[in-house]
């Protein structure tokens, strides 16, 4: 397979807050490098644009350290000026009208080329880190100093402006266009000119062609306000910029346009699903990328000449106050061996036939494979490049192609292609989604402060729930389920962690987790957040009792002897479906099956759990018992859902059949 | 191990002001700044001596909630000892103090000893309820007292130890049952023939009927 991307990956040191210090609500403080994943995953995973690089993964490692990683090209450009001028500025329209962000580092070192595309690159640096906050800086900035906008030399505390971007993209053109043209190494020369003509004169672009004059003219103005913005500088080119619409419907409209722009191509495989596999191939990488590259001092050290007489807010003025990360160098990921084993693949696996019956592409091997426990299918590599495959072009055919996806998910579901699995057997239409905006989510209720203590303590060792924006996530989630369904239902303790498993799935996307949320609870759950539920819970923990009696008569009665009912401990089990007793990585596998289920299989799930601990149990007394659930002992969830299965199987139906009450 | 009595213990309270933390300060010794939130019931254990004597306290930690309450009330049943919690911090919590009590003494029996505990006194800058106030609560209804800090640690050892001394005297005193195990105390195995494989002969009548 050709192929010509690299992984690049960038490690930033993220300011560390003192442990033992508390916020206002007592609470630990959140470490900035939660809160810069936190960011990474909400606010720039989910950016597909043909022009900007797209950033894929963001880890921590020890000592406060972040690490982003993105495409990267190391193509050299082609010589077709108006396409770059045109791409890069479509970049900055959508980063700035669509993203909210600003680049705030532009150089020429920014601009990649992958053969096809010109694309942004580090755009999200000061996004994800809050303008440098989150690095304890007041700002950060390339290394290179020469691209700076007037207003960013002279006010190095004030965050950038997308103004500023338009500048630095401008001059960096300039610079890529016209080999020849010196730019000052002192980004002040250029800042202190009073208008464009003086910038023009000191970098010696007089009697330019139109086409030039007009890209200088509307980028290179030393006052913010005359320059133009990236929409209108594309149009004052004579292009026509994209729209982006501000209502939902529009926006997945446009969103599939410019992912449309992708499929001329017809890559067997997305960047995203090379570089999870590459994860595979490569296990053990974080250690090796986490290492901090040390860079001399002195390199760092920017090529400046102070002035005299500036604001003291300036650069220039060796101000204390401005403290001033630079972003450190990228290195590239390894990625030969990735690309040869994609290449050793049999390629009739990339172009599965789906509408064909007789026509299974499955290879040899990943039969053999499909037979392996859980985990060493999730973590092998030409099974998962194989299922990866499969469940893209399937999510593409559905609904079309439903009955095939339940079949491939009864075998098991990717992580890699889990949230869209899951909403697509949950039956999410994209008019769900739509409906999401609409609710509001902001009005002050009585139930706020209930809900903000409980999102603190909810899965709180996953990082993305974590972060300050997993907490707004779950917290507008949860407000808009109340404002759609009370007074019917109202808020439960547990709910929040019912809502967890989708949020941390579609971080980049509020309105799926939310239409997931909303209708797994309508399946499965129903009656279980009234206000009054004991009708409910006693029929559905009866169900129980009864399946217990049916399957497993022995511990039944021990259980009963003991007084030990299913009111003291499988409550939180099915009032938020194990995901209160069980930690994420395990509620998935659970749900993997459970959603594939009616909705009385949750008890199946329960009597499996019982009947893995039933050995134990049939010898303990009242006090074992309780104390055993109280923090439930490990369990083997792969051969807990298969129990769950064959017990499903080996019930009557109307055993466990709801809705009684 | 053995021991001479095990005494029932029900937590309650609203949602937040730190009964799971007091419960695993006293069985753990540690403090969890963050701690999980309770649904239903959990549970905790552990051995005191009083009077020389070991006695098992098994505690029932609830949940907090409003909306648990209907679930909650039927985990008084048997209770011997109830630590009813609210945070100092918080005024709101000190004023359902008297829905919780009602409850409280309408789902358990008459004797179970209920002690009153204002905790988060470590944070005494954000200090809501006067140390006074949670005193009268108490003596206006007749609940023991005390300012904990599942934090520090400080009274938690007290609050539960005090809270058995009570049950204890009220057993020596013979105003508990101990044979009725609806009171929330069960003798312990050794003190209990009935629980031998081999029935002595003798000394089971009075207590017969008095485990499982």
């Amino acid at each position: 397979m050709e192929a010509n991307f690299e992984f690049a990956v960038l490690t930033l040191k993220t300011a560390s807050n003192n442990l033992d210090c508390c916020g206002t609500n007592g609470l630990p403080l959140t470490p900035s490098s939660v809160a810069v994943v936190g960011n990474c995953k909400a606010l720039v995973a989910n950016c597909r644009h043909p022009n900007l690089v797209e950033c894929f993964d963001c880890y921590r490692s020890k000592h406060e350290k972040v690490t982003l990683v993105f495409e990267h090209y190391t193509l050299d450009f082609d010589d077709n000026f108006d396409k770059l001028i045109f791409d890069t500025f479509s970049a900055l329209h959508y980063l700035h009208s669509n993203v909210y962000c600003v680049h705030g580092c532009i150089t020429p070192e920014s601009i990649v080329f992958d053969g096809l595309n010109y694309k942004l690159t580090l755009w999200p640096l000061n996004c994800v880190t809050e303008n440098g906050r989150l690095l304890d800086a007041s700002s950060i900035l390339p290394q290179d100093l020469r691209f700076l906008a007037p207003e960013q030399v002279f006010s190095v505390n004030e965050p950038p402006l997308q103004k500023s971007d338009i500048w630095s993209l401008g001059l960096a053109l300039i610079f890529l266009i016209f080999k020849n043209v010196k730019i000052p190494e002192n980004p002040v020369e250029l800042a202190l000119c009073k208008n464009v003509e003086e910038v023009i004169s000191k970098l010696g672009l007089e009697k330019l062609p139109l086409k030039w004059e007009l890209l200088v003219r509307g980028t290179l103005q030393p006052r913010v306000h005359k320059r133009l913005s990236a929409k209108n500088l594309l149009k004052s080119l004579g292009q026509k910029p994209e729209e982006f619409e501000k209502n939902a419907l529009d926006a997945l409209i446009t969103y599939d346009k410019i992912n449309s722009t992708d499929i001329p191509e017809a890559r067997p495989l997305r960047i995203r699903e090379a570089y999870h596999l590459w994860c595979l191939s490569s296990s053990g990488y974080r250690e090796i990328t986490g290492r901090e590259k040390n860079y001399k001092p002195i390199l760092n050290f920017p090529s400046l000449v102070v002035l005299e007489n500036q604001n003291n807010n300036s650069i220039a003025n060796n101000d204390k106050s401005a403290n001033i990360v630079f972003i450190p160098q990228f290195s590239l990921l390894p990625i030969e061996n990735l690309k040869s084993r994609l290449n050793s693949l049999n390629t009739k696996i990339f172009y599965p036939l789906l509408l064909t019956q007789g026509f299974e592409t499955h290879s040899r091997t990943n039969l053999e494979t499909s037979s392996l426990p859980l985990i060493i299918r999730e973590s092998d590599f030409e099974y998962q490049c194989e299922r990866i495959v499969l469940y893209k072009h399937i999510l593409e055919g559905v609904p079309y192609l439903r009955q095939r996806l339940l079949e491939e998910a009864k075998k098991d579901i990717t992580p890699f292609y889990r949230s869209e699995i899951w909403a697509s057997i949950l039956n999410i239409k994209w008019s769900d989604l739509i409906k999401y905006d609409k609710i509001d989510k902001m009005t002050p209720t009585s139930t706020d402060r209930q809900i903000s203590v409980d999102i603190p303590r909810c899965h709180q060792y996953n990082d993305l729930l974590a972060s300050p924006q997993g907490h707004k996530k779950l917290k507008r989630i949860l407000k808009a389920w109340l404002n759609v369904n009370e007074p019917n239902y109202v808020y439960w303790q547990g709910l929040d962690s019912l809502a967890a498993p989708f949020v941390v799935l579609n971080f980049d996307s509020e309105a799926m987790a939310f239409a997931c949320f909303d209708t797994f609870i309508k399946k499965y759950l129903r009656g279980f957040f009234n206000k009054d539920n004991s009708a409910t819970i006693q029929e559905y923990l009866a169900l129980f009792s009864h399946l217990i009696a049916f399957h497993d008569p022995l511990l039944f009665n021990h259980l009963r002897t003991l007084g030990f009912t299913p009111e003291l401990y499988a409550i939180p089990w099915f009032l938020t479906m194990f995901t209160h007793v069980l930690p994420l990585h395990k509620i998935v596998h659970i749900w993997d099956t459970l959603l594939l289920g009616s909705e009385s299989f949750p008890l199946y799930i329960g009597l499996a759990i019982l009947m893995q601990l039933r050995d134990q149990l049939l010898g303990y007394t009242f006090n074992d018992c309780i104390l055993i659930f109280s923090d439930l002992p490990e369990i083997s969830i792969e051969r807990c859902v298969k129990d769950a299965i064959k017990l499903f199987c080996a019930t009557p139906k109307s055993a466990t059949a709801r809705g009684w009450v | 191990m053995s021991y001479a009595y095990l005494f029932k213990y029900i937590i309650i309270g609203d949602t937040g002001v730190g009964k799971s933390c007091l419960l695993l300060q006293f069985t753990d010794k540690r403090f969890q700044p963050v701690h999980d939130l309770t649904i239903g019931v959990e549970f905790g254990a552990r051995m005191i001596t009083i009077d020389g004597k070991q006695i098992k306290l098994q505690i029932w930690d609830t949940a907090g909630q409003e909306a648990f309450r209907s679930i909650t009330r039927s985990y008084y049943r048997g209770a011997a000892g109830a630590l009813l919690v609210y945070d100092i911090t918080r005024r709101d919590t000190f004023n359902h103090l008297t829905t919780w009590l009602e409850d409280a003494r309408q789902h358990s029996n008459s004797n179970m000893v209920i002690m009153l505990i204002g905790n988060k006194s470590d944070l005494e800058s954000r200090r809501e309820v006067k140390k006074e106030e949670g005193e009268a609560f108490a003596r206006e209804h007749g609940l023991i007292f005390m300012e904990t800090s599942a934090k520090t640690a400080a009274n938690v050892e007290e609050a539960f130890i005090n809270t058995a001394k009570e049950i204890y005297e009220k057993i020596q005193e013979g105003v508990f049952d101990i044979n009725n195990e609806a009171n929330g105390i069960k003798i312990g195995p050794q003190h209990s023939p009935t629980n031998t494989s081999l029935p002595l002969s003798g000394s089971g009548s009075s207590q017969g009927g008095g485990c499982c």
